[in-house]
């Protein structure tokens, strides 16, 4: 299926990297780096000096911490959206939020795409997407609230459950007038689900590609890797490379990411393993 | 009896199913379909001549990218001859560095731009496939039975893999 994401569309073969650029003093991967709003911007020209299709501009940190109300949310990431649109025209740009108040302010300040990364916490996200033919990711957290972290969450299975809630989602917001062709489902790995639930829902990727909904994976440096292979955060590059692919043979469309360049190298190998991508220039043995 | 022939290499990075997305193999490709659409053009039936194990399926591939819908016989008038030089010209080539590629291939080039079949009857099949050259067996039994005088374009003559590949076109002239 195209995928329109705001001013842009994107073939139904083409995966995408979303590059996550965080406007807070404390995300867990790059502590602060990118907090001043200049720093911010000079990662916007990395990641699309790097090929990003998206970049995914983040306010607020998952974890739980110090409380952002919704003024300095904004102040955080409405200006710097503003800024970013005006240099980058045709760059596809996400706001990770799950307020209506903010998703407003960033769509009416050039946002194309809003990252509903706690899976409907606010319910009139999805109608300010439809308002300004915006796109929406539609994700799954199990029901917890934004900012929690999961504790004795059980599902009967996570796979259905987050096929069931994503779905639920995509098909309410297509009913409040987001086009079809500007949904996202996620699966949210580690939001209200264990390392189980996670690898569970990796290795079962194909069965939400299997409902027809391109489907975005957040992976990147996450504690399933973490904890799948002991590893601190700063060196689970590999572990998030290794899901990566695996995500990429089950069909995931876009790639939340740090970075770049190597997921999309690992992404581009995997789509030519599954046959879904030509060789870049195949020549040994054919001449 | 053949009155036109074009001779290209049965190269399998010309096949659909060896695509890439930057084609490795362009510029033979395009002088390719050139020759073979201008030679098939009011033709109703082309023969596909060659010892090579993609002989077939290259030239067939060929024919259709070339847009020729006609029949495919074993006899026709005109023919696409797969063939090519040797694939020992380079350290990097496919079959490695044999000295002896050169003087071999200048002999193919020599005789395809002669035009008298006499030239092609005389070329080495034995050497050619010691130095993994192609559909030279052809070319020699071509000689043999062609007649007359024959005028000849090669608009492709190049080995950018080490392996030397022409694209050669006969027409009888008389």
């Amino acid at each position: 299926m195209t995928l329109k994401l705001g001013r842009r569309e994107f073939a139904d073969d083409q995966t995408l990297m979303m590059a996550i650029v965080n406007r807070t003093p404390d995300s867990f991967f790059d502590k602060g780096a990118t907090w001043a709003e200049d720093a911010a911007f000079q990662r916007v020209e990395q990641v699309i000096a790097e090929g990003a299709e998206i970049v995914d501009i983040g306010g607020i940190k998952a974890a739980p911490g110090v409380e952002i109300d919704a003024a300095e949310e904004m102040r955080r990431v409405v200006g710097f959206v503003e800024r970013v649109r005006g240099a980058f025209p045709d760059l596809v740009i996400s706001v990770d939020t799950w307020r209506a108040e903010v998703g407003e302010a960033v769509c009416a300040a050039g946002a194309d795409l809003l990252n509903d990364a706690w899976g409907g916490a606010d319910p009139r996200l999805a109608e300010v997407a439809a308002e300004f033919d915006a796109a929406l990711v539609c994700t799954h957290t199990g029901g917890v609230k934004p900012r929690t972290r999961p504790h004795r969450i059980e599902y009967e299975d996570v796979v259905a459950d987050a096929i069931a809630a994503t779905v639920a989602q995509a098909e309410r917001a297509v009913a409040l007038g987001v086009d079809r062709n500007s949904i996202l489902i996620d699966p949210a790995h580690d939001f209200g689900k264990n390392t189980f639930h996670s690898l569970e829902l990796t290795r079962r990727l194909g069965e939400l590609v299997d409902t027809g909904w391109p489907v975005l994976v957040s992976l990147s440096n996450k504690d399933f890797v973490g904890e799948s292979l002991d590893l601190p955060v700063g060196e689970r590059l590999l572990g998030t490379l290794a899901a990566t692919a695996v995500s990429a043979m089950a069909g995931a469309r876009v790639y939340r990411v740090h970075q770049v360049g190597e997921t999309r190298q690992v992404v581009d190998m995997a789509q030519t393993i599954a046959g879904r991508r030509l060789p870049t220039r195949a020549i040994r043995g054919l001449a | 009896m053949i009155r036109q022939f074009v001779v290209v290499p049965p190269v399998p990075a010309l096949l659909p199913r060896y695509r890439s997305s930057i084609d490795p193999v362009a510029d033979l490709r395009a002088s390719a379909l050139d020759v073979v659409a201008a030679m098939t053009r009011d033709a109703e039936e082309v023969s596909i001549l060659g010892s090579d194990r993609f002989a077939g399926a290259v030239g067939r591939a060929l024919l259709a990218g070339a847009g020729y819908g006609g029949r495919v016989t074993r006899e026709a008038p005109v023919a696409l001859v797969m063939a090519n030089g040797s694939a020992m010209r380079s350290e990097k080539a496919p079959g490695h560095l044999d000295d002896r590629a050169f003087d071999f291939d200048d002999a193919v080039d020599l005789a395809l731009r002669s035009g008298d079949p006499l030239r092609l009857s005389a070329l080495d099949a034995m050497l050619g496939t010691e130095l993994w050259a192609s559909g030279i067996d052809t070319l020699r039994d071509l000689g043999q039975h062609l007649t007359g005088s024959w005028r000849v374009s090669v608009p492709h003559a190049d080995a950018p893999y080490g392996v030397l590949w022409w694209v050669c076109a006969w027409v009888r002239a008389d």
